[in-house]
């Protein structure tokens, strides 16, 4: 795979913040409202700002787009500290990097819902605001089984050039006990504890941010490495494969006759 | 990190000696970091009502907080202990990182009660935010002292005399130092929640 490429799918998780970050400005919700506007307030909103949500949602699902990109660049790795064994982190975390994905999606549709008939009942308007932030937020888990694999997966590696440094494997330990915070919206509607307030919003959203930045570098570190090591191969499991009958794996030609 | 590190005394270590390894320290201060800002957020609750703060605390039952520190500050000894016999390949260490799981056990069950009486007594975790905080951080405290017990039943294994590998002495140290964290988050905790007036 052409090295500009892998390296693209390496930041991509870097520009899906971007686009997120985009969508939110556009819309003025940054620091996002709180779960504490009356039915009629969450109605004046969106008669004054649909067109802007309805342009966050379409931003989510670009970031949707690019996130995957970046979950598959991560399964990527993992698979080859995983080569030759059952891959069974890489399974773990790419099923998470797919539902993350996924619920971009759920979220700018249900935005995009609530935004579609301004003139509607309030109450219907604000049950679809509330179910987006709380699709946006809550569904901690994905985040943090995905960061628990990564993180069981780099610190088995037990090679001497391992793919990730050992400290990312710890790092990611962290994230996914720090993911978790974003479930105590489900009790509060102000105060620390609400989907604006220090632990579901800006803790989880500052370690998402640092995740994002932290595995984009060091997956496209790899990668390099990996490029270095592999060449342009396209298929890496016709390298792989090859490996055994072909003395002290020649990449290059390995490529060639690929 | 030198082999059999952990059973020599701390004057004959190499100098430089990080526990464990030193990428687990990148979790160890996370985590302190974010307990850093739970303990400012709770002085600031305090200092926004210190009248309010002080009656929300009472209708903790303190003397369970005080059960759990001893239990945990046992275990911890524990710990200690049992890594420095499985650095001396003493048979007896399994059964001290054992009984360190055991801390914990009776750590979680405490819990349970204090939990269940404080529900039954009407506070919630969606009442006050003095509730609220007591019942997150000592929630997700409960979720490290799981994992933490989890970690040890496999040390218990790690420190068999029998088991041989280059990494069982710094896997030992590393299980350790999650532990002492675990008891170092808890004495925060019972600090702050408990007895700061």
């Amino acid at each position: 795979m052409n090295k500009h490429l892998r390296a693209l799918c390496a930041w991509s998780g870097v520009i899906t913040l971007v686009f997120m970050f985009l969508g939110m400005v556009v819309t003025g919700w940054l620091p996002v409202p709180g779960p504490d506007m009356t039915a009629d307030q969450v109605a004046a909103m969106y008669e004054e700002k649909h067109d802007r949500i309805r342009f966050f949602s379409m931003m989510n699902l670009c970031a949707a787009g690019w996130s995957m990109m970046w979950f598959a660049a991560i399964s990527a790795q993992l698979r080859r500290i995983e080569s030759g064994r059952s891959p069974m982190w890489t399974y773990l975390q790419l099923g998470c990097g797919v539902c993350s994905s996924f619920l971009f999606c759920v979220q700018a549709l249900t935005w995009t819902v609530a935004a579609f008939r301004p003139d509607r009942n309030p109450e219907i308007t604000q049950a679809f605001h509330d179910m987006a932030f709380i699709w946006f937020l809550m569904p901690f888990v994905f985040a943090m089984v995905g960061a628990l694999a990564i993180a069981l997966c780099i610190l088995e590696d037990k090679s001497a050039d391992p793919v990730y440094p050992r400290w990312a494997g710890y790092a990611n330990l962290y994230f996914a006990f720090g993911f978790p915070m974003a479930m105590f919206l489900t009790y509060a509607k102000t105060g620390p504890f609400a989907w604006d307030g220090l632990w579901p919003w800006w803790i989880p959203v500052i370690d998402y941010t640092i995740w994002s930045f932290v595995m984009s570098w060091l997956t496209h570190r790899a990668s390099n490495r990996q490029h270095a090591e592999e060449g342009d191969a396209t298929a890496i499991d016709m390298a792989y494969a090859l490996r055994p009958t072909v003395s002290t794996a020649e990449p290059a030609r390995v490529r060639e006759s690929v | 990190m030198t082999v059999d590190a952990v059973a020599r005394p701390r004057a004959g270590q190499r100098p430089g000696h990080v526990p464990g390894e030193p990428g687990l320290w990148v979790l160890v201060f996370g985590d302190l970091l974010v307990f850093g800002v739970f303990f400012v957020m709770i002085l600031a609750l305090r200092g926004q009502d210190p009248a309010g703060f002080v009656a929300a605390q009472q209708t903790l039952h303190v003397e369970w907080g005080v059960l759990n520190t001893i239990v945990l500050l046992t275990s911890s000894l524990f710990v200690v202990l049992g890594v420095r016999r499985a650095g001396e390949r003493d048979p007896r260490a399994p059964r001290l990182l054992l009984a360190a799981v055991a801390c914990g056990l009776i750590f979680a069950g405490v819990k349970a009660i204090e939990y269940t009486t404080l529900v039954q007594d009407g506070h919630r975790p969606a009442g006050d935010e003095f509730h609220a905080y007591y019942f997150m951080f000592t929630g997700v405290h409960l979720a490290h002292v799981l994992i933490g017990m989890t970690a040890l039943l496999f040390a218990a294994r790690l420190a068999r005399p029998s088991f041989t590998g280059p990494h069982r002495n710094g896997a030992l140290e590393g299980i350790a130092t999650f532990w002492h964290l675990v008891d170092l988050l808890w004495i925060m905790l019972f600090a702050t929640l408990y007895l700061m007036h």
